[in-house]
């Protein structure tokens, strides 16, 4: 009896380690990366950078380790939100800073990242 | 259930019992003498030298009889115990043997204690002794000066005619000479062959990640590797060994040392032979009273006269010191040994090989290897070679730079190299076929890597491969092997390992080092539907003659469309496209111009999909310049 008891209680435990888990679907909101000091982000994940004046801005993404730049991009702000795609496909690091200029050249904000 | 639980625990206690032979243990032969009762008339009560404890347990004195073999633990030799089996209370001797595996390198010192007599030798030399009737009042020492992870055989043998019976038997390392006590970790019994281990030690270059790396394991961080579950355990045949006891009959001759060839020739009685061995040639090696142990060369057989060796020594033998000399007639222009012969098969490990594996994509990981800086290096130590190219340039300080530089591997370092490594930079012509290590890289041994000079590079013949094939017949239980990494094309040896200096190469590699920076800066941008990225070039106050970039893309959304050079002069630019990255730049091989800051690449490619922005579908991978004087300069992106 004692017996038939431990083998039911394996099956029960190999069935409910066999029980694949389902993941939650995560719904994707833009991220007001420059709002905190440090995000997490993925391939292809929205931020949202708010600015105050329109012009023609620089986004720089560095390597927070060597301080290196590892790529830049120019685009024609709007005032309030813009909403702005982060890729991370060909990026060989993991942290990151982001830095957001004015055409002057002049910081507006800077923040850091994390590939995940 | 009773019956499993019982099967389970006999199983339990036999694999325990079983596991109790080997490290630890020790051999043991026993000996009834003085014909158990005290008698005499073959021997004296107590040996006083080491040729008298030899006729004590010489078994063709009828007073002298094996009584019991076996293994006992190491503190049961060495701690005073009588436990091992034996003859009675009195007249006995025990003879212990083991392999002595010492963890440490330099000298040793044993010590011996015993009542009677007892003497203990390492590989057939007697080092201690503390002969004559006696009771155990003191240790004697002698010392031994050995190699760490070497096999040596320990022999300590001991004697007791009537009273007290004791021995004692103990050591020192080299790192405490003064602390004596016994180690089960350095002994281990004589029948257990040890298992062979393995441990590789790659010398990476900087610019590598040697855990990236691995032979069956990973590498660790410093480049090492246990490789013993990769080695081959099988040993094959491979020759005879003849081994002698004193005798009685000269069955032995040792002619008159030839000092032109610095050897011995040796005859065997074939007497000895006949019916023993059907092939008198396998006697590879010859053990020889104390005279010699060792390998031969077989020179003849006649099957009514003599098996003739050779022994080649430029030591000769020290028939006045042996301590068989009572077996050892000098005659004229010879010695007759009374010895009796026993053979014994001998077996070696096969040939053994490794093979390196990695986890780096080759095709990425040879583009920073083969840059810009060692096409211009190859240029310009061509171009340093003379009017007729034989002269050695200034610019390779060591052999392997030649090596690694000779693309095409004939044997030269010339111009038809110097294009090869252009056409790969370009992407002309890429070095090698296929990406992978056997197509890029030499494994050398530390010591042949060292020897390389620039007068004897086109004499190295290792051919590329990941795989390296090496000997484990060291006579060591654990076998050390010091690699090095040489990859073809790297000219600067940016990623090869670094030479020790010697009087074949000189101090200095000039590439090699990064000294100075640059800055160049990425500006990317989606214009309708196309995208851009521009890369410029800021050489500061340097000479530039040449500037690499890989610019990563991402293919899933990008297709690379092609690019617009700005440069002054006439520079070789070059931009091939690699499928998710594309390597481009510029190079004036003869250094005649240089490029400054309005070199400008403008890297355009469409999108599969309409695109708003594009930050991080491209982006800078490695970089690469170098300067007019052969310097690999640094390129800080900003």
């Amino acid at each position: 009896m004692r017996s038939i008891k431990i083998i039911i209680s394996c099956c029960i435990i190999f069935i409910i380690s066999c029980t694949k888990i389902q993941p939650t679907p995560i719904t994707q909101v833009s991220q007001d990366v420059f709002s905190t000091s440090q995000s997490s982000v993925t391939n292809g994940m929205e931020i949202v950078v708010n600015l105050k004046t329109a012009g023609v801005y620089t986004l720089t993404m560095g390597d927070s380790t060597t301080n290196q730049v590892v790529t830049r991009e120019r685009f024609n702000g709007k005032v309030g939100e813009n909403k702005l795609k982060i890729y991370t496909n060909t990026l060989s690091t993991k942290y990151l800073y982001l830095l957001l200029e004015d055409q002057y050249k002049t910081k507006v904000a800077r923040t850091s990242i994390t590939v995940n | 259930m009773k019956k499993i639980l019982v099967t389970f625990l006999i199983s339990l206690i036999a694999s325990i019992s079983l596991a109790q032979s080997g490290v630890g243990y020790v051999n043991y032969t026993s000996y009834k003498t003085h014909n158990g009762t005290g008698v005499i008339n073959q021997y004296t009560q107590f040996p006083n030298t080491a040729a008298e404890f030899d006729i004590l347990l010489n078994t063709a004195n009828s007073n002298t009889t094996i009584t019991h073999t076996g293994e006992v633990t190491l503190a049961t030799m060495c701690n005073g115990s009588t436990a091992t089996p034996h003859w009675g209370g009195d007249f006995y001797a025990i003879k212990f043997e083991f392999w002595f595996i010492p963890t440490e390198t330099g000298s040793y010192s044993f010590g011996i204690n015993s009542d009677d007599a007892s003497d203990i030798s390492v590989d057939g030399t007697i080092i201690s002794t503390y002969y004559g009737g006696h009771a155990s009042s003191g240790y004697q020492y002698g010392s031994k000066s050995m190699v760490a992870g070497t096999r040596y055989k320990i022999v300590a043998r001991y004697q007791e005619y009537g009273g007290g019976d004791a021995l004692y038997v103990r050591w020192s390392r080299p790192s405490a000479p003064n602390s004596y006590s016994y180690w089960n970790e350095e002994v281990t019994n004589i029948n257990s062959t040890p298992t062979k281990k393995a441990i590789a030690n790659f010398n990476f270059n900087t610019n590598l990640t040697a855990t990236t790396f691995a032979v069956g394991s990973a590498l660790s961080s410093a480049g090492l590797v246990d490789i013993t579950t990769s080695l081959d355990s099988n040993k094959v045949a491979s020759g005879v060994k003849a081994s002698t006891t004193s005798g009685g009959v000269e069955w032995c001759v040792i002619y008159q040392y030839d000092a032109t060839n610095q050897r011995y020739r040796i005859g065997i009685d074939s007497r000895e032979v006949n019916g023993i061995l059907s092939t008198p040639s396998s006697i590879s090696s010859l053990q020889l009273f104390d005279l010699w142990d060792g390998p031969v060369t077989f020179n003849s057989y006649d099957a009514n006269g003599w098996t003739e060796v050779y022994v080649y020594t430029a030591t000769q033998f020290n028939f006045s010191g042996s301590t068989f000399s009572s077996n050892i007639r000098a005659g004229n222009g010879f010695y007759g040994l009374q010895a009796e012969f026993t053979f014994s098969q001998l077996s070696t490990y096969k040939p053994q090989s490794i093979t390196l594996t990695t986890t780096n994509t080759i095709s990425t990981l040879y583009n920073s290897i083969v840059t810009v800086t060692d096409v211009y290096l190859a240029f310009k130590e061509l171009a340093n070679g003379g009017i007729f190219g034989n002269q050695s340039g200034n610019e390779f300080g060591y052999g392997i730079q030649y090596k690694n530089a000779d693309v095409n591997e004939d044997g030269a370092f010339n111009e038809k190299d110097c294009f090869a490594l252009l056409q790969h930079l370009t992407g002309a012509k890429t070095l090698v076929d296929t990406f992978n290590l056997n197509k890029t890289l030499r494994i050398i041994a530390q010591t042949r890597y060292d020897s390389i000079g620039k007068s004897n590079w086109n004499a190295f013949t290792t051919p590329l491969g990941s795989s390296y094939s090496f000997d484990i017949n060291t006579g060591k239980s654990i076998d050390s092997l010091n690699f090095t990494m040489a990859w073809k094309g790297d000219a600067n040896l940016s990623h090869s390992s670094t030479p020790k200096s010697n009087n074949l190469t000189s101090m200095s590699v000039r590439a090699a080092s990064v000294s100075n920076e640059i800055n160049a800066s990425i500006l990317t941008e989606v214009i309708g539907d196309s995208v851009y990225a521009y890369i410029t070039l800021d050489p500061l106050a340097q000479n530039v003659v040449g500037a690499q970039f890989q610019l990563n893309y991402d293919n899933l959304v990008l297709t690379f469309k092609g690019i617009k050079f700005t440069t002054k002069g006439a520079p070789t630019n070059f931009a091939t496209d690699k499928g998710a990255y594309v390597n481009l730049g510029s190079l004036i091989s003869d250094g005649s111009t240089s490029l400054d800051n309005t070199t400008t690449y403008k890297v355009s490619f469409s999108s599969s999909s309409k695109l708003n922005n594009m930050l991080g579908l491209v982006s800078i991978g490695t970089t690469d310049a170098v300067n007019k004087s052969g310097q690999s300069l640094k390129i800080r992106m900003n």
